[in-house]
């Protein structure tokens, strides 16, 4: 019988501690695990108004789910699994879900750091954030110069950033600094189709569209200098952030092996509570052939982000000089399945519009961030700063090492659009000394910093959670949106 | 939570009565249909779909029509696979439908002819149509579906 739910999960949620709420497994039906939220008081309002918490005690009836599931304090309703959440899968009995990745692939934020100062950049910024939209393809129309053929395609797929430092396009030290290496293991280029392909094929170096961006950032605060040094971040320091993820290529993978797992569901013997949740055991052809081509799109993602990387590099040398250097600080995923340990047994943990956030000790965490923590970043909307974060030993107890990803939308893109018009949000923004390139008002409107959640809130539940540590604040000097 | 408003309908409705509803969220776009059949609510889905393009109105159909098949056993999965073919048609061929006849094909499926335009760029607005909520279900007078577009 499929499991419903006869009342708000909310109504059934105990406050633990100030930050901590959770559901019961015995709140509802089916839930295997308890499902936990990690928010105050004010995001609590928010999460709980829409179905996020139906979606996430939906995950928690799942098969093989572990210990518990949670929502990150950015969760919004999402499609299947909310967005914000975080749940791991036993590999003996468990499941893969294409809906707890997400449609964009290994969606994700990376951060360079400049060795220039804010002041010294003075009036380059504007030139800069002209070349920089001249430099990388962004929004609906523009494809890549990086045409790729199959065989580079599959390269990609197989060896991630690595490829790239062949194509001279990344270094050595780029890969230590990316999560996973900018690769991970077991793509199975095989399983990738040929629509996905040809979604792919010309788009890696591109931006897209919607909340992706390049931004030109300030160090703005410093919460931590220890941590701040280590990570080689120091106060009023030119750094630039990078969001985006696999592009076309993602979505269509997701779109296949949805498509491929709701039909297979008849043959598996459990009952799904919403059908995006369509999921296979990690112990099938459909689990293997989806890790395996999703695997494949996290890697093009990877490469995507390092070709934007190259990009950028050689819009500051021009602009600014050759001396000028942007050294990757760190590259994380925060839409991806990924297998790890959890206690002496390996999981497969799905992030959906969740950060990895391993402490000082684990063995991941870059050499050079040992004892400080594998870096986070929390980029808020365009004009409310973003923040750097360090993991947390202690995280892997509470969220199976995850932090959130983002402030979160809390509007809609027509009633953002309505709210305000592109051209006053853009006036705003000037007005504050911040440069802004953008392919459109009509999406500068829907991307303003009042459609999105308060991150100064997100991050302070994530800190005092004991998810990720805060290490410095950065401020929005310079914008291109995709 | 931002109340669901509608984005546009589809105005007067359609030769034999289907119309469409966009009603957009914080990260999505819902599609509510009604029609008085499956085949034709199909075609009021791309329809629909076209309209999410900017000024598709000023769009002239031209060229060969292409013919879409879709599966009857799952209505609402159905419609999903037909929302998903035109996300990619819309990004690769950079095409998109816009005189759109549909006819009843075998027991329940449904054979959608469309003549479009070629866009100047890829429309990649739409990441993909969901199974999230997705139903087509019989009402008095006809049938109504709902779609969820990741946007």
């Amino acid at each position: 019988m499929k499991p419903t739910l006869e009342a708000s999960p909310g109504a059934a949620a105990i406050r633990i501690s100030d930050t901590v709420w959770e559901i019961p497994a015995h709140a509802r039906p089916g839930m295997r695990v308890p499902a936990r939220i990690y928010a105050d008081g004010r995001l609590w309002k928010q999460i709980s108004g829409d179905r996020s918490l139906e979606q996430l005690t939906n995950v928690a009836t799942l098969p093989g789910v572990v210990d518990a599931v949670y929502a990150m304090p950015d969760a919004h309703e999402g499609y299947g699994f909310p967005v914000g959440g975080v749940a791991a899968f036993r590999l003996s009995d468990g499941i893969i879900s294409p809906g707890g990745v997400g449609y964009d692939i290994n969606c994700g934020v990376r951060l360079l750091a400049g060795n220039v100062s804010a002041t010294q950049l003075g009036d380059a910024l504007e030139p800069l954030v002209h070349e920089l939209s001249r430099s990388v393809p962004a929004g609906t129309g523009r494809g890549g110069e990086l045409v790729l053929d199959d065989d580079e395609l599959d390269r990609v797929f197989t060896e991630g950033c690595a490829y790239l430092v062949e194509r001279g396009m990344a270094t050595e030290r780029d890969l230590r600094h990316t999560e996973s290496h900018g690769c991970l293991p077991g793509a199975r280029p095989g399983d990738v189709s040929e629509r996905a392909r040809r979604r792919g094929s010309g788009q890696l170096g591109t931006m897209g569209a919607g909340n992706h961006f390049v931004e030109v950032e300030r160090v703005e605060h410093v919460f931590d200098a220890e941590a701040a040094a280590a990570l080689g971040l120091e106060l009023g320091q030119v750094a630039v952030l990078i969001h985006t993820g696999s592009r076309g290529l993602g979505h269509q993978v997701c779109t296949d092996y949805v498509s491929r797992m709701d039909r297979a569901m008849p043959g598996f013997d459990f009952v799904l509570p919403d059908r995006q949740l369509a999921c296979a055991p990690l112990d099938s052809d459909e689990g293997r052939a989806y890790l395996g081509a999703m695997s494949a799109a996290a890697n093009y993602a990877w490469c995507n982000r390092q070709a934007i990387t190259h990009l950028v590099r050689g819009a500051f040398h021009r602009v600014l000089g050759p001396d000028v250097e942007l050294r990757l600080v760190y590259d994380v995923a925060h839409n991806v399945a990924k297998v790890e340990d959890h206690g002496g047994e390996p999981v497969c943990v799905h992030r959906k519009g969740a950060t990895r956030a391993f402490g000082p000790s684990h063995p991941e965490t870059p050499e050079a961030y040992r004892g400080i923590g594998q870096p986070v970043f929390i980029p808020g909307s365009m004009g409310t700063g973003s923040y750097v974060l360090v993991g947390q030993d202690a995280a892997a107890g509470r969220s199976f090492r995850s932090a959130c990803h983002g402030a979160g939308r809390r509007m809609s893109r027509g009633q953002a659009r309505r709210t305000r018009h592109g051209s006053e949000v853009k006036r705003e923004l000037a007005e504050r000394g911040i440069v802004v390139r953008c392919p459109s008002l009509k999406e500068l409107a829907e991307e303003a910093p009042y459609a999105y959640k308060d991150l100064d809130q997100v991050v302070d539940v994530v800190h005092r959670a004991g998810l990720a540590r805060r290490v410095v604040r950065l401020a929005a000097m310079g914008v291109v949106k995709g | 939570m931002s109340p669901r408003e509608p984005l546009h309908e589809s105005g007067m409705p359609r030769a034999g009565g289907a119309r469409h509803e966009l009603v957009d969220h914080t990260s999505e776009i819902t599609l509510r249909l009604r029609a008085p059949s499956y085949p034709l609510l199909v075609a009021e889905a791309a329809r629909a779909f076209a309209g999410l393009v900017p000024d598709s109105s000023k769009l002239t159909a031209s060229g060969e029509w292409r013919v879409l098949h879709v599966s009857g056993g799952d209505r609402a999965g159905g419609l999903v696979d037909l929302l998903n073919e035109l996300v990619y048609l819309g990004e690769v061929d950079q095409w998109l439908p816009l005189e759109v006849e549909a006819e009843q094909e075998g027991a329940s499926g449904v054979r959608l002819r469309a003549r479009g335009a070629e866009l100047k760029e890829p429309f990649v607005f739409v990441k993909a149509a969901t199974l999230h909520n997705a139903t087509v279900r019989d009402v008095p007078g006809g049938v109504v579906g709902e779609v969820t577009l990741d946007v």
